[in-house]
């Protein structure tokens, strides 16, 4: 969960009228949660080319199964899919404190319970309860007896003419810190935020005096 | 005629060869490596240090100067977890102060041998990650058991 706390500075001449204060405080508040909500937006557009552009091999283009009413995406999809599901907009408008929550982790937990090795990178055993990666092989061989402690066939010819696969990594996988590439990005995105509000710029009429 | 690294490779070469040789003076059997999957095949301890971003900024508005701003990654794999939070400190307290940046060159015929130059100072603008990386405890690779992570925001002065 990222937590935005925004601190409201308010530069006047003269004396200004005590409505005048709340009125500027309000605007704020009204005009920093669509930006959060756009921020959300750019930062998970972002993080979807991310994950994607690092890639290291195809997987599969059609949705797996719904489970428990969440609807799922292709499982090249799968790991952005349930990070956009899960992140939300708090706000407490009273202490006028927000929190833009990128991915839960018990939802992660249980739709992409791989996020943890993608991120982070080690090495994945049968043991681990991740059970596998669903993904291609290069050379598409059909599952065989052979490869029974490295790989787990699932079900033929999903993905088109290529057949699909669980497999079990025989190497580390390399750590991709999609967290790290999503905290710069916000940080980025919201460094960007200029108040736009009706009070913002120089007040057109001159303060009571 | 010696092939000279560029700038890029050259921060990440002198943060290896800084904390290596540090490591080196101060422990005993911790290993040292470029990259993350050879940290698989030594014994354990073992710090993998990587450079993973570079961000490109214009020095100042219609500059063509470039200041860089180079994200380090740096892995621990311990053995225990005490020693995975000694050497998070360890490697904190080391980075904290900068180091040397050298410019590196090879020579035709010997990659393997690397000459340094000292050639300016690398300074640790931000220590912007420093955490355990809980895999779990069941079933959990040996190496992957006792992991801390810590990135660093580094620049070339």
């Amino acid at each position: 969960m990222v937590g935005v706390s925004a601190k409201l500075l308010l530069k006047t001449s003269g004396k200004q009228p005590k409505l005048w204060f709340t009125e500027v405080k309000q605007d704020f508040q009204n005009s920093l949660e669509p930006e959060l909500k756009k921020v959300k937006e750019r930062v998970l557009d972002e993080l979807r080319r991310f994950i994607n552009s690092n890639r290291a091999r195809p997987s599969g283009q059609y949705p797996g199964p719904n489970i428990d009413g969440f609807k799922r995406l292709a499982p090249r999809e799968n790991l952005y899919n349930v990070i956009a599901a899960s992140s939300e907009i708090k706000a407490d408008n009273d202490k006028g404190r927000y929190q833009l929550g990128i991915g839960n982790v018990d939802f992660l937990n249980k739709f992409a319970p791989y996020w943890k090795f993608v991120n982070d990178g080690g090495m994945i055993g049968g043991k681990t309860g991740i059970g596998g990666f669903m993904g291609y092989f290069g050379s598409g061989h059909r599952p065989s007896t052979t490869y029974r402690s490295k790989e787990m066939f699932t079900r033929a010819g999903m993905g088109g003419k290529k057949k699909m696969f669980l497999m079990i990594p025989q190497n580390p996988i390399t750590p991709l810190r999609y967290l790290s590439f999503l905290k710069k990005t916000f940080e980025r995105e919201i460094q960007g935020y200029n108040y736009g509000g009706k009070y913002s710029g120089v007040p057109k009429s001159k303060p009571k005096k | 005629m010696p092939s000279y690294f560029r700038e890029s490779r050259n921060v990440e070469l002198s943060i290896i060869y800084y904390l290596e040789t540090s490591i080196a003076a101060d422990w005993t059997g911790v290993a040292v490596v470029k990259r993350f999957q050879d940290a698989y095949k030594v014994p354990l301890p073992v710090i993998a240090i990587s450079l993973s971003d570079t961000v490109n900024n214009r020095k100042e508005v219609g500059s063509t100067s470039l200041i860089n701003d180079y994200y380090v990654s740096i892995d621990i794999f311990a053995k225990s977890d005490g020693q995975r939070l000694d050497l998070a400190d360890y490697i904190i307290d080391k980075m904290k102060d900068g180091c040397i940046y050298y410019t590196h060159s090879q020579t035709p015929g010997s990659p393997d041998t690397l000459t340094r130059a000292n050639a300016g100072f690398i300074h640790i603008n931000r220590f912007s990650m420093n955490h355990k990386i809980d895999l779990g405890d069941e079933g959990v690779d040996t190496y992957d058991r006792f992991r801390h992570y810590i990135e660093l925001t580094t620049r070339k002065v």
